[in-house]
């Protein structure tokens, strides 16, 4: 009677980890006064969006992701409301993920706050299941400050509910042919979304899963048909148990933190340049190409600068990227000096489909402007598209301050 | 406490173990690009507020004000931006009148910046679309506010603006050119509301209009070292609109040129 499935779930052990609202405990990481309160991510209710997450206090308010902010305000009027920062909440998540390398190099990471684990043979290394979930959960405390709950079982399906009912020390482990005792007299609503279903199972009376896991295998598939029988099968703790590693684009950050203030132009770039060449090397290695770059520099007055670099084709060159970077650095008014300098790379995309070098992309897209001007001067005449030449900018006659010639004249010219 | 979220994980899971790896497939498992390719601003607060990170690509922009507020100021500043992010920039300019020194005090290149100096409206849509089809041009600036007058038959037809208009969106967006308009703004007695001259093809034809009004002006002893502005989203077609951005800008001090300057 008993289905055979200590065969898998006896060798394999997955570990789920869950941070509950997520964004909501990042926040109060940050605010510890906002704990115990009913907070609410996603923004203002004016501003017309949606709720993103919420803390548990909110949600007993009846507050629900993503229902509109004003009907949450409406259900929970005294909740505080967060701008929404999903950067934010992707770098808190990529700690953790850090954290859970320590463990078991292949993850799954699920969203926000939630990740599975293959802890298959880890045993050895970290101790028993208890004391490796334990220790997963204290990790992630200590090194994040968020907590988790952690649970571990023979599949996937059987981690995660572990995880959810997880009790003392936040973690709760399924022993193998523990799974179905253990799912027995949980709902049945867990097994399924599918209403229909649902609706079937409560005419029948079947409230638990142990009762329905106790239905005949063989006649499942004609009385509910293919859904049913992937219920059926969660309810007998057989859920899969693969961990699909997904490659996750690293985060490419570095930076620096000064003594003394920089306060020239010369300096700066000489810092920043030792930062890029850092992050160029990541990058290589990785074998990515990146679209956008943050430069974050920390003033001595207390002031944070932030400047973002979007490039039109992304790139993986180190004299491309010092290039931009400069010129962005030349433009700014700082009126103090850089105590500190942080840098990182974002849109990161795989080196497959690189063109050519950025030079000769550059020279043609010159040569091909330089055609187009030369078409609409054959077409409009002359006098119509123009260059200026700054001559001396402080002067007060605007005739001496800059000279407007002709787009591209010097090529007829010489 | 027992969340169903996820049941359906389990269950690809299970047709994994069946059918083989890869049977099922979410688009979330392979990272997306980051939504529509922009520009930024330079002014964090403004990107925040334009809810894409920046000017999108491909797409209209109308800045509008009454005069004096800043317009032109922030166009060239994203001018200048673009120039930073390595796009080929150009500037329509319908009045004749443009001043490159206050550009470069902005902070544009001027060097590598096209000023277009159209004879008619015509001329100026008809210019315009051929720099932006050609694939070559990555920000274009289109100044209506300044000099559109009957006497130089750069009056703001509402009939040319929407056939011009028409014909350009498509070509802006086949290109990854991002095109600013100018335009100023006027109160018509009619009804309080702000009203922009050319009509209502533009208003259309915009994925974003940024309404700007100067808040203060900022000043150095006696001298105005700048301005202080709200730019309202009236208008976004790409994130949820009606978001304020408070901005600053200098204009770089004309005794310390902007290279040498760094305190």
């Amino acid at each position: 009677m008993s289905p055979d499935n200590s065969a898998f779930s006896k060798d394999r052990r997955i570990a789920y980890v869950l941070i509950p609202h997520f964004a909501a405990a990042v926040e109060r990481r940050e605010r510890p006064g906002l704990e115990g309160k009913p907070t609410i991510v996603g923004g203002q209710p004016y501003e017309g969006g949606q709720v993103f997450d919420t803390s548990e206090e909110a949600e007993e308010h009846g507050v629900r992701i993503g229902i509109p902010l004003s009907q949450a305000e409406e259900l929970c009027p005294e909740a505080i409301f967060l701008p929404l920062d999903e950067e934010k909440y992707r770098q808190a998540f990529s700690q953790v993920l850090k954290v859970l390398e320590l463990f078991s190099p292949k993850i799954e990471p699920q969203g926000l706050g939630c990740a599975y684990l293959d802890v298959t043979g880890c045993q050895g290394l970290f101790g028993e299941d208890e004391v490796l979930a334990r220790k997963i959960a204290q990790a992630i405390q200590n090194e994040t400050g968020l907590s988790a709950l952690v649970g571990v079982a023979g599949s996937r399906f059987t981690a995660r509910i572990a995880a959810s009912c997880a009790g003392y020390e936040n973690t709760r482990v399924v022993t193998p042919g523990e799974e179905r005792g253990f799912l027995a007299p949980l709902p049945v609503e867990i097994l399924t979304e599918n209403q229909e279903l649902l609706r079937r199972l409560d005419l029948l009376g079947i409230e638990r899963v142990g009762e329905y896991g106790t239905l005949p295998a063989s006649d499942v598939p004609v009385q509910f048909g293919p859904n049913g029988q992937m219920a059926h099968q969660l309810a007998l703790g057989m859920g899969g148990h693969h961990v699909v590693v997904q490659e996750m684009p690293p985060l490419l950050e570095e930076g620096i933190d000064l003594w003394e203030p920089i306060e020239s132009l010369e300096g700066l770039k000489l810092q920043v340049d030792g930062i890029v060449d850092h992050l160029a090397f990541r990058l290589e290695q990785g074998g990515w190409m990146c679209r956008e770059a943050k430069i974050t520099l920390m003033m001595s007055d207390d002031r944070v600068k932030e400047m973002r670099l979007s490039l039109s084709e992304p790139t993986a060159s180190v004299s491309e990227l010092k290039g931009r970077i400069e010129r962005l650095l030349r433009q700014q008014r700082y009126g103090s000096g850089v105590l500190g300098i942080r840098i990182s790379l974002d849109g990161l995309c795989g080196l497959d489909g690189k063109q050519l070098g950025l030079e000769i992309v550059d020279i043609h897209q010159r040569e091909r402007l330089q055609k187009v001007v030369s078409h609409l001067r054959a077409r409009f005449g002359p006098g119509r598209i123009k260059r200026a030449v700054l001559r001396d900018i402080r002067s007060l006659i605007p005739e001496k301050r800059f000279l407007l010639l002709e787009y591209g004249a010097e090529l007829y010219s010489g | 406490m027992i969340s169903r979220k996820g049941v359906d994980r389990d269950i690809e899971g299970l047709i994994e173990e069946r059918v083989g790896s890869l049977a099922v497939r979410r688009l979330r498992d392979t990272p997306l690009p980051s939504g529509t390719p922009s520009i930024p601003t330079g002014f964090p607060s403004l990107d925040k507020a334009l809810g894409v990170g920046g000017i999108p690509r491909g797409r209209v922009v109308e800045i509008f004000g009454p005069p004096s507020s800043g317009k032109l100021t922030l166009a060239l500043s994203l001018l200048s931006q673009a120039q930073s992010s390595g796009e080929m920039v150009a500037y329509v300019d319908l009045s004749g009148d443009v001043d490159p020194a206050f550009g470069a005090r902005l902070g544009v290149e001027m060097g590598s910046l096209l000023i277009v100096e159209p004879h008619s409206l015509r001329e100026g849509f008809e210019i315009a679309a051929t720099l932006i089809g050609s694939g070559t041009l990555g920000f274009l600036v289109f100044d209506l506010a300044a000099g559109a007058s009957e006497s130089k038959g750069t009056a703001l037809d509402p009939r040319l603006m929407s056939t011009a208009l028409r014909r350009l969106v498509g070509i802006i967006a086949r290109s990854k050119s991002s095109v600013i308009f100018v335009n100023r703004s006027m109160v018509t007695d009619s009804n309080e509301d702000e009203e922009s001259p050319g009509g209502k093809a533009l208003k259309h034809y915009a994925s974003i209009r940024l309404r700007m009004e100067r808040a203060a002006w900022l000043r150095k002893g006696s001298d105005i070292i700048g301005l202080r502005a709200d730019v309202r989203v009236v208008k976004n077609k790409l994130a949820p609109p009606f978001r304020v951005a408070e901005i600053e800008i200098l204009y770089e001090d004309v005794d310390e040129p902007r290279q040498l300057s760094f305190l």
